[in-house]
């Protein structure tokens, strides 16, 4: 009996873990777009996230798996709540109602057969999809590790850095330097730009209105200060 | 050994000043609203900088030329006397890879015998003695100027766009000097020209300066078209852009001597534009206009001495068609070519100065008989090489100070330039007038103590050698410099009284005297080098930058050409020079100082006095002459190239329009309602169709693209599942 | 096909489900906070495409020696908390002008 448990979990233990993160990803990711506060689908990140991220484990990507917390789960979904609090503040709880369900579902569904349609195609199931094996160990040790791993049979002499981390990071600072540099001047530019829409500044943006009547424009030329100072209480988002 | 650490920064040199310009371009108006006057500061320090420099190299190159033992001095056989100094400094960057040049664009012969193009243009600059030479005098003049001008334009509304220009000016002649290729030579040519055009045209408000400017700049390029084909010639050649290549190269097979005359001929109308030379010697006077430290930097100093230097640069060409004695033009050799135009140019420029009454005219004439001068001493070949740089660096000095003084002159008059409304400015402006009184002594050449003595004593000395009729030529412009020099002085500072405008004269603030002190000190002492005789230090300094062409010596010294260091003393020309200056001094002390005639009543009585007086005074006509001829002979052209297209251009097509009308008209309107007109509307149609549909979709919710876009994605995936996969 | 041994096909499925089940979000959501949601979602779908095709389709040569996929994936990351920052940045601007957060009422940009 435990043999044959041991034998079917050697056999389909991959496929497991699989099947048990899709389904949270999936499950979660239903939710995501179908609750009905805003706050609860966002929370339901989190679940989605954490399977995506098993699932890259699944993958033998444990760099991934580490991003995919820290930045999805702890920074952009964190982010996100922010926002939705900010806002809540001053509007109330905000629903996410959906419209055009139908439509929308149509596409989306349309859009899943195509492509799963496409993977059905002979330039997908004519090649050979096995991954290669692998030998969790680390590197330097050789002992029995469980996020160093290398390939016995390509291993020789120690040119390249072995795991998957060290990889990373050679190849970010060596061939990807270029593509490295850049991204993190779009990060640069995408926070300033962040920055620099919400700001408030003194005038009509920090009124908080456009300029549409202009009597009140007139109003609040007159008084300028003390409108504005009132106004900044009120207005903090 | 001196290690090479000034050299090593000798690319600061101009780059220095061309950053003082940006800066002052980019934010000196809005410093000068903060800092007030302050602002030019910037322009000194930036040309203090490679001063500091380009003296630290000078003293280098000094200390290698003395330091070394070699053989120096007169013993041994002079003739084939060549003096060696340290090799020059090179520093170069690849500018434009060009690629291999095709053979077919080179000469039959390059093509056999020429190391071949290898397709690489490099800027860099080269350093040998008589551009450490230059380097240090441009530098000093400059930063002197430089300071000067702080006081001088004082209050001008464009007051630091002046000092970007005078920046922008010393970087361009900075590269001129340190140019190591004829390409960099060129780029600094015409930059210079370019400030030039900019600086007399300062006060573009005055027409006249406007005109002044455009007549420098355009009888310019009458010159540089020359130089610019002389260039190519040597460029066909050789073929190399390289300075030292195309020396070397000169007189052998590839480069043959009479095509090393015809390009050196060219060369040399570069240089008569540049330098003033008769016959285009017409713009210099007209350049007045401009501020006086402009006259004093760029039109006495520096910039008209580039054709100068250019031609001391390239004189190899000169010397080795003269070895062959080839003739270019008129039997005349092309060294003879430079000698002659240098000699009518002293001559001419001389007796013209002598009726003018504008102080800052009678200094440009005598800038431009100077660089006669300068330009014959050369046009002597090897003998009168160094003579001809020597007295190029003397008058930077002294004709810098001259204008520098007529500048403080004209600022204590209250912009009065002319002398004859001046007069006893001794006592009024003393400092002025004791450094004046230095500059003028030295230019005209009153011995012993001035440097002007020694150096124009040398190239008188040389043409004693080489050429007697010359010499007296010479003698004669020398004289006329002793008398308009010494009219001049008398007539600004002589007397007691001082008239019109001088009775409010006072001297002028001490940012502009110290630089006149320090000009003057250079005055008197820097003749002292060139002292003939066996320590001649100037010779042995600069004669290493000479024409090197030992193998010809034999036949050299027949045709005059070559004996650098071998001018003997002697005692006639030192005599006739010492009785010209005085004969000059004593006539003008004559006529304007003791008063003992009177000039109207003497032109009256003498009427040959008189026309040669009027004819003096409107400069040979030549301004008449030219316009009547070329100006007025362009115009004509333009004229009739306006007729010619006006009745036979016009007529022809008028006629075919005719023609077509009649014949075709009727055919084409049937075509152009129904079928043109047709398709276009059709055309219209179809296109405001479909951006009717078009603009449906343009409903600005941001879902409706999504959903658009998303469902066009879905069917190119269906596409590849219905097609198989196979088409991707 | 479901028991057979784990494979590239798996993920690519799961990843064409989670894109369409983010699309469906984007599309029929009312409130623009929402719509990045489903955003990330599909964002995620794609890095597990590449993450996918980098284990399963690498040269055979050595495993992992070619780490584009992932290299390509953290790039993706970093931009996507770029698009949250500012697209956030833009909702709460356009909350401030416009008093609304709901995608369809903010449609200024109508020809």
């Amino acid at each position: 009996m435990l043999q044959h448990l041991s034998e079917f979990i050697q056999e389909y233990g991959s496929l497991i873990l699989f099947a048990g993160f899709a389904l949270l990803t999936l499950g979660a990711a239903v939710l995501v777009v179908t609750a009905r506060r805003v706050t609860h689908a966002c929370l339901s990140l989190l679940p989605c996230f954490i399977g995506i991220a098993g699932l890259y484990a699944v993958m033998a990507s444990p760099v991934m798996l580490a991003f995919q917390l820290l930045i999805y789960a702890g920074g952009i979904m964190v982010l996100m709540l922010f926002a939705i609090f900010l806002l809540e503040r001053r509007a109330g709880p905000i629903t996410a109602a959906n419209h055009y369900v139908f439509p929308a579902g149509l596409i989306a569904g349309l859009t899943a057969i195509a492509i799963l349609g496409a993977l059905q195609t002979e330039s997908f199931r004519n090649r050979e999809l096995r991954p290669p094996p692998l030998e969790m160990r680390d590197r330097a040790t050789g002992e029995e590790s469980w996020y160093d791993y290398y390939d016995p049979q390509t291993q020789t002499a120690g040119e390249q850095p072995s795991t998957n981390l060290r990889r990373t990071g050679f190849y970010f600072l060596t061939y990807y330097l270029l593509p490295f540099e850049l991204t993190s001047v779009i990060l640069v530019v995408a926070m300033v730009g962040a920055i620099v829409i919400v700001r408030r500044e003194k005038g009509w943006v920090a009124a908080g209105r456009m300029p549409a009547r202009s009597e009140e424009r007139g109003v609040r030329s007159e008084s300028n200060g003390t409108a504005t100072a009132a106004t900044e209480g009120e207005e903090e988002l | 050994m001196v290690s090479p650490f000034f050299e090593n920064l000798a690319w600061l040199i101009p780059l220095l000043p061309l950053l003082a310009c940006g800066v002052l371009i980019g934010w000196g108006v809005k410093l000068h609203r903060k800092i007030g006057d302050r602002v030019a500061l910037i322009a000194v320090a930036g040309i203090a900088i490679p001063c500091v420099i380009a003296w630290g190299i000078l003293a280098s190159r000094v200390s290698q030329t003395f330091g070394a033992p070699h053989e120096a001095g007169t013993h041994g056989e002079s003739a084939r006397e060549t003096i060696e100094g340290p090799e020059p400094f090179e520093m170069a960057v690849e500018w434009a890879p060009l690629g291999p040049l095709s053979p077919a664009v080179l000469s039959p012969v390059t093509r056999d015998l020429s190391p071949a193009f290898d397709g690489r243009l490099k800027v860099g600059l080269r350093i040998d003695n008589l551009t450490a030479a230059m380097l240090a005098m441009i530098t000093l003049v400059a930063m002197l100027i430089q300071i000067y001008s702080i006081g001088y334009m004082h209050g001008d509304e464009r007051y630091p766009r002046f000092f970007a220009y005078m920046s922008l000016f010393c970087f361009s002649m900075l590269l001129l000097v340190l140019a190591g290729s004829f390409l960099v030579l060129f780029a600094g040519w015409e930059l210079v020209g370019l400030c030039s055009y900019l600086l007399i045209g300062f006060w573009f408000q005055k027409p006249s300066a406007a005109s002044a400017a455009k007549k420098a700049f355009i009888v310019n390029r009458v010159g540089d078209f020359g130089f610019l084909i002389g260039i190519m010639i040597i460029f066909f050649h050789v073929p190399s852009l390289d300075i030292r290549a195309a020396l070397a190269a000169a007189g052998t097979a590839a480069f043959p001597p009479h095509w090393v005359a015809i390009a050196g001929a060219c060369l040399f109308t570069g240089a008569i534009g540049k330098s003033a030379q008769f016959p285009l010697h017409v713009w210099l006077p007209d350049a007045m206009e401009g501020p006086t430290p402009v006259s004093a930097l760029i039109h006495a100093a520096t910039m008209v001495a580039a054709g100068v230097y250019m031609v001391a640069r390239i004189s190899t060409l000169y010397v080795v068609p003269q070895v062959a004695e080839l003739e270019v033009f008129a039997g005349l050799t092309s060294l003879e070519i430079v000698r002659y135009i240098g000699i009518i140019t002293a001559v001419l420029a001389g007796t013209i100065g002598i009726a003018q009454n504008d102080i800052k005219r009678v200094l440009a004439y005598s800038t431009v008989s100077q660089l006669g001068f300068m330009m014959f001493a050369l046009g002597m070949g090897m003998a009168g090489w160094v003579a001809g740089v020597f007295h190029l660096l003397t008058h930077a000095f002294f004709k810098a100070l001259l204008f520098l003084g007529s500048g403080s002159v004209i600022h204590g008059c209250g912009g009065e330039q002319d002398m004859t409304k001046m007069g006893g400015l001794r006592k009024a402006m003393p400092t002025t007038f004791w450094t004046f009184l230095m500059g003028t002594l030295a230019l005209t050449g009153v011995p012993l103590f001035w440097a002007g003595f020694w150096s124009k004593d040398e190239i008188m000395a040389a043409s004693w050698a080489v050429d007697q009729p010359v010499f007296w030529l010479g003698e004669f412009a020398a004289f006329c410099t002793a008398l308009y020099m010494g009219r001049l002085m008398f007539l600004t500072f002589a007397g007691d009284h001082p008239r019109d405008h001088s009775i409010h004269a006072h001297e002028s603030p001490k940012v502009m005297t110290v630089p006149l002190t320090i000009l003057a000190v250079f005055s008197v002492g820097l003749g002292w080098l060139g002292m003939p005789g066996d320590h001649n230090l100037m010779h042995h300094f600069l004669g290493s930058s000479a024409p090197q062409i030992a193998e010809h010596a034999e036949h050299a010294v027949a045709g005059g050409a070559i004996n650098i260091a071998g001018i003997e003393f002697e005692i006639v020309p030192l005599c006739v020079s010492v009785m010209a200056a005085g004969l000059g001094w004593l006539l003008a002390a004559v006529i304007w100082g003791w008063k003992l005639v009177d000039v109207p009543r003497l032109k009256q009585a003498v009427p040959p006095i008189a026309w040669a007086h009027n004819v003096l005074k409107n400069k040979y006509f030549f301004d008449e002459i030219y316009h009547a001829t070329f100006v007025r002979g362009t115009l004509a052209l333009a004229a009739g190239c306006g007729l010619f297209d006006k009745y036979v251009v016009d007529g022809i097509v008028n006629l075919v329009g005719w023609a077509t009308t009649r014949v075709f008209a009727g055919l084409a309107r049937l075509a152009d309602t129904w079928i043109v007109d047709g398709l276009v509307n059709l055309i219209a149609e179809a296109q405001k169709l479909a951006g009717r549909f078009a603009a449906m979709l343009q409903t600005g919710r941001v879902q409706h693209y999504i959903a658009f876009s998303a469902l066009i994605a879905a069917l190119i995936a269906a596409a590849i599942y219905v097609l198989g996969g196979h088409w991707i | 096909m479901v028991l057979q041994q784990l494979g590239l096909q798996h993920f690519l499925a799961l990843s064409a489900i989670l894109f369409s089940v983010g699309l469906f979000g984007v599309i029929s959501r009312r409130n623009s906070i929402a719509i990045l949601l489903g955003v990330e979602l599909m964002l995620n779908a794609a890095n597990i495409n590449l993450i996918a095709f980098q284990r399963y389709l690498a040269p055979p040569a050595g495993l992992n020696l070619v780490l584009d996929g992932q290299i390509f994936a953290l790039i993706v990351i970093t931009l996507a908390a770029c698009e949250a920052a500012v697209g956030l940045a833009i909702i709460l601007n356009v909350y401030r002008v416009l008093r609304t957060t709901t995608a369809d009422e903010v449609s200024l940009l109508k020809w």
